[in-house]
């Protein structure tokens, strides 16, 4: 346990009571309650993930990271096909494999 | 045979430095990049302004100005005051918290990708058919819907804000666990610097409420073209529900760091520690919390929210932002002021953010709010909280981390010029909406007639976007001069409290060039500077 999840829990906490007031007030009204009822719920996942992982330090990465540039634009391209049709997220795909595997290769200097 | 050689000018490696993972190369590109977007959408503003000075339409179309409108809000909401917020905390909290490096580097990287890309995108509608979006920087329902916006350009639009909003979230979650996991041994949580804690709850409240953005847009897609999605009798407002949960607390994420960034330029030119830390703290974590619960006040005129817990929970807002501006003024009382171009610009982010504030309180009301809702009102309101507020602050922190990065120092006189033209053409552009909203004048329009009484006070508006035009050439000139004439700033030319003052300038891949002192508060630089004096 450590405490850099208490910040992070004590939000879920209020988020989770400022959830509950609006639901007492408007209890039929899930258009308004749902969304800060699932931000509470997504707080209370980021302060246990935190609760579990020990402090450390960054990892190793090399000062450049050409896969990674390559997957991101891929994602991008990805995302992009839903505009300019299923060729163009046919290519993100094959960037983001691309890039992928060239993270897998890549060392830290 | 005379041949002259000449020599080899250095290659700029365009694509090794996009692929940088060292979190300070990733901030100055998510800065540039804001940069190039603030430009594009300053000079739509200026279009704008220029178009509103009289009435009857002389510069460009309704339509044209629709696009103007839309593009100039969406640009500086997504592409510029957002990822000028998290480039701050990119750069400067692995250094503040003592850290080599910010966490999973790569993902950074991507994030940081997907500004320019989803930007691109969003700015290529103006070369499609139908031209770019034109539905507000909020693409309301069912004006955003397929019938009503046709083409390319509001596809595209969506396209770019998923992509964008998808990159940020990339970014905060790096910023979070760097701040709360990588921290140096010492560096307890009270002990993190006030920028630090504003990038906590900033990265909070991106990764809580930018999925609703995500979702929005997603199912705004799908309404275009997979079938219906939000025609039914409440869809519209269903859609604004889930922007708006977006929509309000991105002005705090757009808000936090800069109101930071100014309280530790208060401090270090003021030679004291930030007043009341501790409730500053406290303060940053219950505000975000609370600006969370807001989001409804923007839909107080649809009838279709609880009006009474919106409005309740928007007053609170003055409990924390009181302990802010408490914290604010106590670190100015009884200091020995430098009054540096930073300092001037945190000063005019106290003053002119107040009256954002205060105007603030007028919109939380609901029978007020029914009186000045989409009016210039509320122009003049956002634009007192965001251009005079957050931008203010961002050059306060810019002018004073411009050497840390650069290892350059800014021309003060030429600094000065700028706070002096910035705060007068702020004034002169945005107070006299307050006036025109109060008395009618509805916002997004083109057009009014002469005989509405408005034609002054838009005279005297778009005089002072001309001066805040001005201000910014006199910057860039500023930044070419320190470009083209550097004068070397050295490690530490403020006398800076905080742990990015403890290495070189610019710092060095891993950031720090020798050991931390000894970290006993927020502000162990300061606390080195005392104990060896």
């Amino acid at each position: 346990v450590t405490r850099a999840a208490v910040p992070v829990l004590a939000w879920a906490a209020f988020l989770t009571l400022l959830t509950a007031v609006l639901l007492v007030w408007t209890p039929g009204a899930e258009l308004q309650w749902g969304p800060l009822a699932a931000a509470a719920a997504i707080t209370w996942v980021v302060g246990a993930v935190l609760l579990m992982r020990r402090r450390g330090s960054p990892p190793l990465v090399p000062e450049r990271s050409y896969g990674t540039l390559v997957a991101a634009i891929g994602l991008a391209a990805v995302c992009g096909g839903a505009v300019l049709g299923l060729w163009f997220t046919l290519v993100g795909c094959g960037l983001v494999l691309l890039g992928l595997a060239a993270v897998r290769r890549e060392r830290p200097h | 045979v005379n041949v002259a050689v000449l020599p080899r000018r250095p290659r700029v490696k365009l694509v090794s430095w996009g692929a940088s993972t060292d979190h300070k190369v990733i901030a100055i590109r998510l800065t540039l990049y804001a940069s190039v977007f603030f430009v594009l959408s300053g000079a739509m503003a200026l279009v704008m302004r220029t178009e509103l000075a009289r009435p009857g339409m002389q510069v460009v179309s309704h339509d044209g100005y629709n696009q103007l409108f839309t593009m100039h809000g969406s640009g500086m909401f997504y592409l510029v005051l957002t990822p000028l917020a998290l480039a701050l905390g990119v750069y400067l909290v692995p250094l503040q918290v003592g850290a080599p490096a910010i966490a999973w580097p790569r993902l950074a990287l991507s994030g940081d990708v997907m500004q320019i890309l989803g930007g691109l995108a969003m700015f290529s509608g103006f070369f499609t058919v139908h031209g770019a979006a034109k539905d507000g920087w909020t693409a309301f329902y069912p004006l955003s819907a397929e019938q009503h916006s046709p083409g390319t350009g509001m596809d595209l639009w969506i396209l770019g804000v998923f992509v964008v909003a998808l990159g940020q979230m990339l970014l905060a979650a790096c910023i979070l666990w760097t701040a709360l996991k990588l921290r140096a041994p010492d560096m307890t949580l009270l002990r993190m610097p006030v920028l630090s804690w504003a990038q906590v709850v900033t990265t909070l409240m991106v990764l809580t409420a930018f999925p609703a953005l995500l979702l929005a847009m997603a199912l705004l897609f799908a309404d275009r073209h997979l079938g219906p999605v939000f025609d039914s009798s409440g869809g519209p407002v269903a859609y604004q529900q889930l922007f708006w949960f977006y929509g309000h607390p991105v002005v705090y994420v757009t808000f936090f760091p800069f109101v930071a960034a100014a309280l530790e330029v208060l401090a270090v030119f003021g030679s004291r520690k930030v007043f009341g830390y501790e409730g500053v703290v406290l303060s940053l974590l219950m505000f975000a919390g609370l600006s969370m619960a807001v989001w409804a006040h923007h839909m107080f005129t649809t009838g279709q929210v609880t009006n009474q817990y919106f409005s309740l929970t928007s007053t609170a807002l003055i409990v924390p932002a009181g302990l802010e501006y408490f914290a604010l003024v106590g670190t100015m009382f009884g200091a020995r002021i430098r009054f540096t171009t930073a300092y001037l610009f945190a000063v005019g982010f106290v003053l002119l953010f107040l009256l954002g504030g205060l105007s603030g309180i007028v919109v939380a009301s609901p029978p007020l709010d029914y009186h000045v809702h989409d009016s210039f009102f509320v122009v003049a309101h956002f634009h007192y909280t965001l251009f005079a507020g957050s931008l203010f602050a961002f050059f306060a922190g810019l002018y004073y981390w411009w050497p840390k990065v650069t290892g350059r120092l800014l021309r003060e006189g030429l600094g000065k010029l700028h706070f002096a033209l910035m705060f007068a053409g702020t004034n002169l552009t945005f107070a006299p909406m307050f006036v025109l909203g109060y008395d009618g004048m509805p916002r997004r329009v083109a057009d009014y007639s002469p005989d509405a009484g408005f034609t002054g006070w838009n005279e005297v508006s778009t005089l002072g976007s001309y001066v805040i035009g001005l201000a910014m050439l006199t910057f860039a000139w500023n930044v070419w001069t320190s470009w083209r004439k550097p004068v070397p700033a050295g490690d530490d030319p403020w006398g800076g409290h905080t742990l990015e003052w403890w290495t070189s300038s610019p710092p060095p891949r891993l950031n720090f060039d020798r050991p931390l002192p000894p970290i006993r508060s927020f502000a162990p630089v300061y606390d080195a500077r005392r104990k060896s004096a």
